[in-house]
């Protein structure tokens, strides 16, 4: 048993904590987060052993576009003998997007870009990588999408809110109101779209401030609120989507109802 | 003038009695209202589907270009 654990022990330093203390790791940092079409940006940084020490490193830095396609690339270099490197590159203008290959470059509004480092560590013979985004911003087209998408919110509120009116509406005739179906859905649409609408009009805010200001951290905000809002919106779609089954329901037992309420009152 | 003013009031006055007359909700019969409301909320319904889509159609492609894909990646040297 104490062989066992003694070859356990020996496994577990030889594995995992003899090559940590030779591994490498870089320090990376791009001057801008967010450029323009033709704008210049620097990716740069320094790698070290993880004991601190510095000395020479065959890496690659590039700026990777979608698809795959290189804004910039390095190529395999070798680093000083401080371990620093730095790569400066331009962002592409839409025709040189659409020539690399980027998808849809004419009519998109930003370009995420992968800028970073591929360095070999010689101690764990594994290839490491660091990475920070960049966003190329085609400010124009970027505009008018989110005026597009402030434009649908706005069309969806008004929507919403006639629907909840109409519901409302609706339950006070007194013989629909009698419908517990009903009367159930539309109350339940109804508390539904007012938080559906309170959250649709907090997005058009942020949507708004990026117009304003796009930086990287708004934008990623922005896609990650998105995200939810649809997730969101399919939940409030499927809850409609049964209140109008119901009323199609209650819409065709109509002319039953009335000759069955006029049938009482006789 | 007078006379005239008078015929124009009571041609409004009239107007006015007709149009309340033949529009109102509350001459339609129960069945007439029950389908007039209930095909309302039907096509807002429709026209909610509708404004739903374009919404998720616009913000999707912001978001897709906002997303870096699988292939980003900075090759070995």
């Amino acid at each position: 048993m104490r062989k066992l654990a003694f070859a356990l022990i020996t496994f577990f330093m030889l594995v995992v904590l003899i090559p940590s203390v030779f591994a490498a790791g870089a320090s990376l940092s791009v001057d801008k987060k967010t450029v323009q079409p033709n704008e210049t940006f620097t990716i740069s940084g320094t790698i070290t052993k993880d004991d601190g020490t510095t000395g020479v490193f065959t890496y690659r830095a590039a700026a990777v576009g979608p698809n795959r396609t290189f804004v910039c690339d390095s190529g395999k270099k070798e680093t000083g003998a401080d371990g620093k490197f730095s790569l400066t590159c331009t962002a592409p203008t839409r025709e040189q997007s659409a020539a690399l290959g980027v998808p849809a470059a004419n009519t998109r509004s930003v370009i995420p870009l992968v800028a970073g480092v591929a360095f070999n560590d010689t101690a764990t013979k594994l290839i490491m990588r660091e990475h920070k985004s960049v966003l190329v911003i085609l400010k124009a087209n970027l505009t008018n999408r989110l005026n597009a998408i402030a434009k649908d919110i706005d069309s969806f509120v008004k929507i919403a809110n006639n629907l909840s009116d109409r519901c409302v509406k609706a339950l006070a005739i007194p013989r629909l109101l009698a419908n517990a179906n009903l009367t159930e859905k539309c109350t339940q649409i109804k508390t539904v779209t007012q938080a559906k609408i309170a959250n649709m009009t907090q997005l058009k805010t942020k949507v708004l401030a990026v117009v304003q200001s796009a930086t990287l951290e708004n934008l990623q905000n922005l896609r990650e609120n998105i995200k939810d809002s649809r997730e969101n919106l399919k939940v409030y779609r499927s809850e409609f989507v049964k209140v109008k089954q119901v009323v199609e329901k209650v819409r065709a037992n109509l002319p039953e109802m009335v000759r069955a309420v006029r049938g009482a009152n006789k | 003038m007078m006379t005239k003013i008078i015929g124009a009031v009571a041609v409004v006055v009239i107007m006015g009695f007709a149009a309340y007359f033949f529009l109102s909700p509350s001459q339609q019969t129960p069945d007439q209202q029950g389908a007039t409301e209930t095909g309302d909320i039907i096509t807002e319904a429709g026209n909610l589907d509708q404004s739903s889509a374009d919404f998720d159609q616009s913000s999707a492609t912001l978001q897709e270009e906002l997303t870096p894909d699988a292939t980003q990646e900075v090759p070995a040297p």
